[in-house]
């Protein structure tokens, strides 16, 4: 490698005049990166998505389970003694299908055992019955913010802040997947119309102006109402909700794809490559494909906000992830139905509402960042 | 320029057939026994469906009937009654579905003018004066509230407004249309209007500006570096003129256009920000009609939205036409 | 194989140092440029009387984020009353920035007038003349001599039109500025004239036509007619014909020179075309690289040109009785301007290099009176003692 520095550095002395070797410019990777890193919002953005990704996809990992048993305790923290002088010991209600908190309601306290022995001598034979009584008591509900709730429970007894872990894993899990979708959706069909033109154009643009022209969340609504009739398992209809939020965004693409493939036919420098014989994937892959990439990259960037705001939304109408599943949406639709936990229970819902807010606005400053050092017409 | 329209006008057409196609087939993958339930779980909250709404609706529909021969009947049988403005009674309001949603209409639309107008009146503004100082302090706090503002989901934000000056500060009522308790005639009853409007138009308001701003700051920016904006420069132009006068007349060919495509939006009602307020708008309508399964009026108010965005579309075309000397409608 | 590091990439931290450094001046530069101030700050004297504008050593600049582009970098020269000055050089040597720092048309805040002056000699409505420093004239205050004392014709005719207004409306605004006074009648008559002056065959027509409804050669005559309508002092033509075909770029340059004899002003023409300056110009300045190498009478530089780039201008141009098959080219690129060395900056395209070519920039010698040039080759042989 030292070797081929020098080579390198020498033969730029012999071909070139010597005057250039005074003139040093930045590669146009680090222009990017540099232009993309000047704008403190750009920074602000990532920081904000890094970490929502880091509490969503590895602070779950970081959560101590509740303990399996509990000892009762009365106001001065001391143990509550059954009959027998035992304490009386809660035992938490656990799940196996999911860690700690995804779906695991915080029992604690729900259920009291209290155990009592009675011996009988019958024939000479001593009998002791364990008798065990259970008492019900309340659960623990709209806990307030502890040690062991960070946040508190919500009004069925979730732990808050670990149910914003799983939301989170929810919302951009699907929103990833939707944006990946759209992309893949929107270039192929975009690459198709721009690259044949004629009478295959004129039927996916038709098509382009049919989707665009149907109203998203009232048909939402309906493929909801679609799919609470077909008793689909709540883990997955959300997936098949923003399949179908793909199946109409993908026209947005497909217009940019195909705009800008039918603005390049025309550039010189396409002509060039089709009087040198290229071939059709080179044409697209080295020439096509780079043009259209940074566009591309910005609305992906950008549409991973709006995707993430709809399926919020439809969580929110209760359409979208249902119970006992977490979304962010689903956490801030409990007040919808319950007004004393919108005005005195702000901890139930405001930091779920945050959590949306920092991931839609992390990925629109990102969005906005990479327009900005991707254009090359950009001033400064 | 005729030519064009009815060409356009034919699209139309087409792009509404299509439309109606997917809705149509989206309704015929409802089970019927689920759309039973519904009917019965109607029936049992108090409002009667009669048999006679029902069968109507079937037979309108042409549900039961799953052969590819009997949809296709009674895709055409939709078709045809769609053609006559007939979308079927309502089975919530017993009523036809066009006067439910001619019913509650009005009051979406009053919210969405009043919003819009303060959104361009404030928006406009705050795009030109960011355009101007590019990158400039101002430019960047702007920015940030804009983003901030499209970033926000809209149920969110309605509910913390909601909380904050409805219900903590008490200064607006938190939701529904009127106050019941009061019978207000005349300019208290506007005014009672107003105080119930106020939280959801300021949300509706906020939430927009931010879109409509950074279109006009992009195009402002665009138009500020072409060459015609430096002739007008170098006329000996103040550049406030050239500014009010020069460039922002060549960012209005977008922002027209824009405006064309709102007309849809102020007619389809806006579903959340109804619901966060309980007021009796047409997009809080049809998300109970929803609820409850309340298929003709889903249908009808689908079909309305996509003739609304019809008609934006090709208004937006049209409006292009007019404001831009450049180009000709062919 | 790893990457091989490029010596001609700039590293991180000199990115970072660059911007930190353009922050600094341009917020300097941008606060002079917007203060507000007295009038008596930029009036000044001119060197010589029967001068219109004289350009002393102006320095503009663009601060990039690869480093200062020094695109004007010290250029002087005086453009006398009444005549024809041609501007010629290769593209990017400078030649338009140094027009456009006239008019104060520099798109800040990445270009800036770095230093220099720029001194005009305007004349006031009311017969007055003072002699203003644009180069140091506030940006409130520019419309003093922007459009009434110095007007600008584009290179693109295409674009340079605003789309939306007609050519009337664009033109009255023209007499508007100067007379506030006037009536939509009085305007309106004025700009008929215009078009009429610029041989415009219809002039009722054209005023109410849209730019993209004329040729190009119509909209450099309606350009051409603006600049006209305020009896401008000196119009500024900045390769008017470049974009236009052949025979309406004789058209145009007719009209220019019948325009100096009408408007009893100065002409700059900028232009990299010397067959142009040859019909058009009385003075000609080249310039290369951002720096005035040449400048002189029309008949000297062309029939005794003495820089070794000028002399290669002269030689690259096509002649029809020429025996060769080849046309002549100056060998090499026109040295980007980031980091500019020290030296003669055409010392690697030169062919008549000698050993003092390495040292110092050459100055500016007077060979014969008012023909100048900065070489090494004619310079005063005891500079150095």
């Amino acid at each position: 490698m030292e070797e081929q520095t020098k080579v390198e550095t020498t033969q730029t002395n012999d071909t070139e005049a010597p005057l250039d070797k005074n003139v040093r410019l930045m590669s146009p990777t680090r222009m990017v990166v540099r232009r993309f890193f000047r704008s403190r919002l750009s920074i602000v953005g990532l920081i904000m998505v890094v970490s929502l990704f880091l509490f969503s996809f590895v602070g779950p990992y970081f959560v101590a389970d509740l303990p399996d048993e509990v000892v009762q305790t009365d106001a001065n923290g001391n143990p509550i003694l059954d009959e027998n002088g035992d304490p009386i010991i809660t035992y938490v209600y656990h799940d196996d299908d999911g860690k700690w908190g995804e779906i695991e309601l915080d029992k604690r306290g729900m259920t009291e055992y209290a155990v009592s022995e009675t011996t009988y001598t019958v024939n000479g034979i001593t009998y002791t019955l364990r008798q065990t009584t259970e008492t019900n008591i309340e659960d623990n509900m709209l806990a307030p913010p502890s040690g062991d709730h960070i946040l508190g429970t919500d009004n069925q007894g979730y732990d808050i802040f670990v149910r914003l872990m799983y939301g989170g894993r929810i919302s951009l899990i699907v929103s990833f997947l939707a944006v990946f979708l759209i992309t893949v959706l929107g270039v192929i069909m975009g690459g198709i119309a721009g690259y044949f033109g004629g009478f295959i154009d004129n039927i996916i643009m038709r098509v382009c102006d049919i989707l665009i022209c149907l109203p998203g969340i009232p048909i939402l609504l309906i493929i909801s109402t679609i799919l609470d009739a077909s008793d689909i398992d709540a883990k997955y209809r959300i997936y098949l909700l923003m399949i179908y939020l793909t199946f109409i965004s993908w026209p947005g693409t497909a217009r940019l794809v195909r705009g800008q493939i039918l603005s390049l036919r025309e550039q010189e420098y396409m002509v060039a490559a089709e009087a040198m014989g290229y071939s059709v994937p080179r044409k697209i892959f080295k020439h096509l494909v780079p043009n259209v990439m940074p566009q591309l990259i910005v609305s992906m960037s950008l549409s991973l906000g709006s995707m993430i705001l709809y399926e919020a939304t439809l969580s929110y109408l209760n359409l979208g992830v249902k119970a006992p599943y977490a979304a962010w949406g689903t956490m801030i639709n409990i007040i919808s139905q319950d007004q004393d936990i919108l005005q005195n229970h702000l901890n139930v819902w405001v930091p779920a509402g945050i959590c949306i807010v920092v991931a839609v606005l992390g990925f629109n400053f990102i969005g906005d960042g990479l327009r900005d050092a991707l254009d090359p017409k950009a001033r400064r | 320029m005729l030519k064009y329209i009815i060409k356009r006008l034919a699209m139309s057409v087409l792009i509404l057939l299509g439309v109606s196609l997917i809705i149509y087939f989206l309704i015929r993958l409802m089970p019927v026994d689920f759309i039973q339930d519904k009917i019965n779980a109607i029936n049992q909250g108090g409002a009667t469906v009669s048999e006679e709404t029902v069968n109507a609706m079937y037979e309108m529909y042409g549900l039961g009937d799953n052969s590819f021969l009997g949809i296709l009947k009674g895709y055409f049988s939709w078709l045809g009654a769609l053609a006559t403005f007939d979308l079927g009674t309502s089975f919530v309001y017993g009523i036809p579905v066009a006067d439910v949603i001619f019913d509650h209409m009005g009051i979406s639309f009053a919210i969405a003018l009043i919003a819009t107008v303060f959104e361009f009146l404030i928006a406009i503004p705050l795009g030109i004066t960011a355009a101007k100082h590019q990158y400039s302090l101002r430019d960047y706090i702007v920015t940030v509230l804009v983003m901030v503002g499209i970033s926000l989901p809209s149920f969110f934000f309605g509910q913390m407004l909601k909380d904050f000056l409805a219900l903590k500060l008490g200064w607006f009522p938190a939701s529904g249309l009127i106050d019941a308790t009061a019978s207000n005639t005349g300019l208290a009853l506007l005014g009672d209007y107003a105080m119930h409007c106020f939280i959801p138009i300021l949300t509706i308001v906020i939430l927009s500006i931010g879109a409509r701003m950074r279109m006009t700051r992009t195009n402002m920016l665009e138009v500020m570096n072409s060459d015609y904006i430096r002739t007008a420069r170098a006329k000996g132009l103040k550049e406030k003129v050239v500014i009010n006068k020069h460039a922002f007349r060549n960012t209005l060919i977008p922002m027209v256009t824009s405006l064309a495509g709102l007309l849809p939006s102020l007619f389809s009602g806006a579903i959340i920000t109804e619901q966060v307020f309980d007021l009796p708008g047409i997009g809080n309508i049809a998300l109970d009609a929803m609820n409850r399964g309340d298929i003709p009026f889903i249908m009808g108010y689908n079909m309305f939205l996509a003739l609304l965005s019809v008609i934006g579309v090709l208004l937006a075309d049209l409006m292009y036409g007019l404001v831009d000397p450049r180009v000709k409608l062919e | 194989m790893s990457k091989i590091k490029n010596a001609n990439r700039l590293t991180g931290k000199e990115v970072r140092a660059i911007a930190k450094q353009n922050k600094k001046i341009i917020r300097k530069l941008e606060a002079y440029k917007n203060r507000k101030a007295e009038e008596t700050e930029y009036l000044g004297h001119m060197s010589k009387p029967e001068n219109i504008l004289e350009i002393d050593n102006l320095h503009t600049y663009f601060f990039t984020e690869q480093g200062v582009v020094k695109a004007v970098n010290g250029v002087s020269f005086d453009i006398p009353k009444n005549t024809t000055v041609g501007v010629v050089g290769e593209s990017g040597c400078g030649k338009s920035v140094t027009s456009m720092s006239v008019m104060r048309l520099i798109q800040g805040p990445t270009g800036q007038i770095y230093s220099g002056s720029i001194r005009f000699n305007a004349k006031l409505d009311n017969g007055e003349t003072k002699v203003y420093d644009i180069a140091k004239m506030p940006m409130d205050d520019i419309h003093k001599i922007r459009g009434n004392q110095i007007a600008m014709i584009f290179q693109e005719p295409m674009t340079s039109l605003n789309p939306v207004f007609t050519i009337g409306q664009q033109l009255d605004e023209v007499t508007f500025i100067n007379h506030p006074e006037a009536t939509k009648e009085d305007a309106k008559a004025k700009s008929l004239e215009m078009l009429d002056l610029v041989g415009i065959a219809m002039p009722e027509r054209v005023y109410d036509a849209y730019p993209h409804e004329l040729s190009g050669g119509m909209r450099q005559r309606v350009m051409i007619s603006m600049a006209l309508a305020s009896d401008p002092r000196l119009i500024i033509a900045d390769e008017p014909t470049t974009a236009l075909d052949v025979t309406i770029q004789a058209q145009i340059l007719d009209l220019l020179r019948d325009l100096k004899t009408r408007i009893d002003g100065s002409i700059m023409l900028i232009t990299h075309d010397l067959g142009i300056i040859a019909e058009m110009a009385d003075y000609v300045v080249v310039m290369y690289a951002g720096r005035v190498i040449e400048k002189g009478p029309v008949s000297e530089i062309f029939h005794n040109p003495l820089h070794p780039y000028t002399i290669g201008l002269q030689k690259s141009k096509p002649t029809l009785n020429s025996d060769s098959d080849t046309l002549f080219n100056i060998p090499g690129n026109v040295p980007n301007p980031v980091n500019m060395p020290n030296h003669c900056y055409f010392k690697e395209r030169c062919g008549k290099c000698i050993g003092k070519c390495s040292g110092e920039y050459p100055q500016m010698f007077e060979v014969t009176p008012n023909h100048f040039v900065a070489c090494h080759l004619y310079g005063k042989e005891d500079q150095n003692g």
